[in-house]
């Protein structure tokens, strides 16, 4: 359900702007999701990824406004470039 | 003592490891995957494309010349630390056979300005924007200043998103522009898929320390994100986007 996986991306970008998630996410990432009542079950896979993540990687992405709001919204094969 | 054996192998005939590091470089890359396909669409289906493209180009060329200067910096400094870091010492072979495949592309793409009338003096003067400038001197901070690893990931972003022949020819139509004029793009079409294979069994064989993953994904987001900056750059060069 697009749906679902969009609010659930929305909660988890904007917990990710709180230091205090992050650090959490790095320690127990299941009890900082259930924390801040985010669902994993729609994104998995964006869960994974941010788990291989670093701290200095995890703030990165943090830092840049819409980075993860975006993310799923574009379908892979747009992106082309020389 | 290191086996005779062992040292004639060469960083690409090492085995992958079972999970490997360019899997997670990739999903990692992925991240910022999204932002960058809304601004190539910007930019690509954007509806005064014949007079954006030349700006498109501009803008890639001002990247595209940093690649083998960059490829040179990173091997020299790879090659200064290759006796104590073997990272270090697989990054310098793979740059040092890279340098070859990317040499003259800037010069293919200044041809393809011509071939739509941008003189090549033109395309030189033009001031390159503060993003290109951070996009590419960024590398040369992690190269010069942290471990030359790090261009790795910047290559990984770059040429893991090939032009396809669908893409060219609609551009082509659209833009009304020759074959000429879209050679370079074709060419990177062609050769990145290979390129993109090679790298990733590159990583995949350096005995990279969580630090060197480090800034091979920070290098690889910031990227996706430059880039991405400086697609939107060229789509705002014209109203109508």
């Amino acid at each position: 359900m697009p749906g679902a996986k969009d609010a659930e991306v929305a909660k988890l970008a904007a917990a990710l702007a709180d230091q205090q998630f992050r650090d959490a996410f790095m320690s127990d990432y299941s009890k900082a999701l259930t924390d801040r009542n985010i669902d994993p079950g729609p994104i998995r896979e964006l869960i994974d990824t941010l788990r291989d993540t670093s701290k200095n990687q995890l703030d990165y992405l943090a830092s840049v406004r819409d980075v993860l709001t975006k993310h799923g919204h574009s379908d892979r094969v747009k992106a082309e470039m020389v | 003592m290191v086996p005779e054996s062992s040292q004639q192998i060469g960083i690409l005939d090492r085995s992958r490891p079972a999970r490997p590091v360019s899997a997670r470089l990739r999903r990692k890359i992925d991240l910022v995957t999204s932002g960058f396909a809304e601004a190539c669409a910007r930019v690509f289906l954007h509806p005064r494309i014949r007079e954006l493209w030349p700006e498109y180009l501009v803008t890639q060329h001002a990247i595209i010349r940093t690649t083998v200067p960059l490829m040179e910096a990173g091997r020299d400094r790879a090659r200064a630390l290759a006796a104590a870091d073997p990272v270090a010492a697989g990054v310098e072979e793979y740059l040092d056979r890279h340098i070859v495949e990317e040499t003259n592309h800037d010069e293919w793409l200044l041809n393809d300005l011509e071939a739509i009338g941008v003189s090549r003096d033109r395309a030189l003067a033009r001031v390159p924007s503060p993003t290109v400038a951070a996009l590419t001197g960024s590398q040369y901070y992690w190269v010069l200043h942290y471990h030359p690893v790090g261009l790795l990931g910047y290559f990984a972003f770059m040429e893991g998103f090939p032009p396809q022949p669908e893409l060219i020819e609609g551009l082509k139509e659209r833009t009304g522009y020759p074959e000429e004029a879209f050679r370079t793009f074709r060419l990177h079409g062609e050769l990145d898929p290979g390129h993109k294979e090679e790298l990733d069994r590159t990583i995949d064989a350096l005995p990279l320390t969580s630090e060197h993953e480090d800034v091979l994904g920070l290098s690889a987001m910031s990227t996706g994100v430059l880039v991405t900056s400086s697609l939107e750059e060229v789509a705002g060069a014209i109203a109508g986007s």
